[in-house]
């Protein structure tokens, strides 16, 4: 196999002051056959895959000269380990080469078609993974996507970069995207038993609604439906580079869940039984025959917070059938909200967790209490982070955080995985 | 010699409060009072829906829904907003007295005392 790059992308300016471990740089790498033939692995994802350049010391960046247009987008050179790509001006009289520290990330599109190399990472993806290699034993963190999460995961700036300079690795972080459907723990369960037959009955069933719409919007809206509801997050078995090579990573080692895609009213289809759960924006997005079949072939379930539980335990066992011992990470939720004015509950119907969202979102994460003691499983405590950091300012909405909220959950994650000694995810050298 | 204390009838004035820093408008979703009814305390008067996207575009719009209680008892005089009325922060929603036939040719004395409530959105996707 030979492996192809672009010319480089920076990530920081020439004279940028980086610290030890910081992503500086990327391109658009392939895996060929050979130099010039056929795409040999990551073949889903062979648009959407990038090495991104870390550098081992801090210093002061400086550019070495770029290709520019379309050469810094496609593959047009031979990967060479030994290509000088900057130069770091450290204090002191220190010289000689360094070693960059190379995690690669990877896109799977919606459609090859939705596809943007203006960035790392860029353009409409169902699926964002990214890992660093080092000797030792892999580790998979499985993400059932979220708002509350990407920013976690996929960091400030795309690339999983601040994650994969936290780890030694080999870790492998996989993140699926949560449009237009919230990945709940029922429909990742549901989508791990579905057979071939069972998908294709979905598919055809959505294409006798969209075919005959002959709207872009109803076809759009329907082919990341259909990504999302034919793959299966929790079986997928993903394409690694590896010790020089291509390996294949196990089950997961780890999920990381959030109660917020536990929405309380999902759709469940009248015939073929699946559930679904999308905030309700994303209904607004789709186009009018697909707005129709969701209205008519499927039909609401209240769903109880039992019923979640009774989802999580079952996701979990699942999970740990595959992986033995899989650690379960559920994000909580803000338990208080900063716009609220409440100083009784006089005159509110109950039960009040049905309706004052605040204490729905209070028995939910007591829910999650009862869990972990229940399955071993731990809660990224979102609620304790925000209320630290300050909710207004950093969780405005109880969903959206700003940069250091990410950055403060993603060290809780990191510290838990830690604790549960899920390989790959020890602290690296610059963490 | 006995005396009684009386509080004068005074009017208040209800308009929506900026319950979030950024919200330009609100949807008022249900109005739950009646012109002429009263209402005790904690009384349901106004569901609303707040889009922040209305103020930045947002691929996940974070969208809020509020109730507005009462924290006075006094008789609905006049409704200013109902249900589909999009209103920004300060536009009057409805006047109350605290006497049932209180003249309405007067200036409000003072703010009707609400609470303001995050609630789970009655309706479905739909």
């Amino acid at each position: 196999m030979a492996v192809v790059r672009s010319g480089w992308n920076w990530l920081v300016a020439d004279g940028h002051r980086c610290r030890p471990g910081e992503g500086i740089a990327y391109c658009h790498i392939g895996v060929r056959e050979t130099p010039g033939g056929p795409t040999a692995a990551f073949l889903r994802e062979r648009r959407d895959l990038q090495a991104v350049i870390a550098t081992p010391v801090g210093g002061v960046v400086r550019h070495r000269p770029a290709s520019g247009g379309l050469l810094d987008r496609l593959e047009f050179f031979l990967w060479n380990p030994d290509t000088a790509i900057a130069d770091i001006e450290v204090a002191g009289d220190a010289q000689g080469d360094v070693v960059a520290r190379v995690s690669i990330a990877a896109g799977l599109r919606i459609a090859e078609l939705a596809g943007d190399n203006t960035g790392l990472q860029s353009g409409w993806h169902a699926r964002n993974r990214a890992w660093v290699d080092a000797p030792g034993a892999w580790g998979t963190l499985l993400c059932a996507g979220t708002c509350e999460a990407a920013g976690v995961i996929k960091g400030a700036r795309g690339g999983c970069l601040e994650l994969m300079q936290a780890v030694a690795g080999p870790a492998h972080v996989v993140y699926w995207d949560d449009a237009p459907l919230a990945l709940t723990a029922r429909s990742l369960l549901e989508a791990a038993e579905r057979d071939a037959d069972a998908n294709a009955a979905i598919g055809a069933d959505l294409a006798g609604v969209i075919g005959p719409a002959a709207n872009p919007t109803d076809w759009m809206f329907g082919a990341a439906l259909l990504t999302q509801l034919q793959a299966s997050p929790l079986s997928e078995r993903c394409e690694v580079t590896a010790d020089g090579g291509v390996a294949h990573t196990a089950a997961p080692d780890a999920l990381l869940l959030s109660i917020a895609n536990e929405g309380r009213q999902r759709l469940r289809h009248r015939q073929l039984g699946y559930q679904i759960y999308m905030h309700a924006f994303r209904v607004d997005d789709a186009g009018p025959a697909t707005r129709a079949w969701l209205r008519d072939a499927f039909e609401p379930v209240k769903v109880t917070l039992e019923a979640v539980r009774d989802d999580y335990l079952a996701l979990i066992r699942q999970a740990r059938v595959a992986r033995p011992g899989a650690t379960i990470l559920i994000m909580n939720a803000l338990s208080s909200d900063a716009s609220e004015d409440l100083p009784n509950f006089v005159g509110l119907d109950a039960p009040l967790g049905e309706l004052v969202s605040s204490v729905g979102r209070k028995e939910a994460n007591l829910m999650l209490h009862d869990l972990a003691r229940e399955a071993d499983i731990d809660i990224v405590d979102v609620d304790l982070i925000a209320a630290g950091l300050g909710a207004r300012d950093h969780l405005p909405d109880t969903v959206h955080g700003s940069a250091a909220m990410h950055d403060e959950v993603r060290a809780e994650v990191l510290r838990l995985l830690r604790a549960r000694s899920v390989p790959g995810f020890a602290p690296s050298a610059f963490s | 010699m006995t005396m009684a204390a009386r509080r004068p009838a005074v009017l208040l004035e209800l308009r929506l409060p900026r319950i979030v820093d950024a919200m330009a408008f609100a949807l008022i979703d249900a109005a739950h009072v009646a012109e002429g009814g009263s209402v005790g305390l904690g009384a349901k008067l106004f569901d609303l829906t707040i889009d922040l996207s209305e103020a930045f575009a947002h691929d996940c719009p974070p969208v809020s829904h509020y109730r507005l209680a009462a924290r006075d008892k006094a008789w609905l005089r006049r409704l200013d907003a109902g249900a589909g009325a999009r209103l920004a922060p300060d536009a009057p929603l409805a006047l109350f007295s605290t006497e049932p036939d209180e003249p309405l040719d007067q200036a409000p004395a003072r703010a009707l005392r609400i609470s303001v409530i995050g609630i789970v959105p009655a309706g479905g996707l739909f």
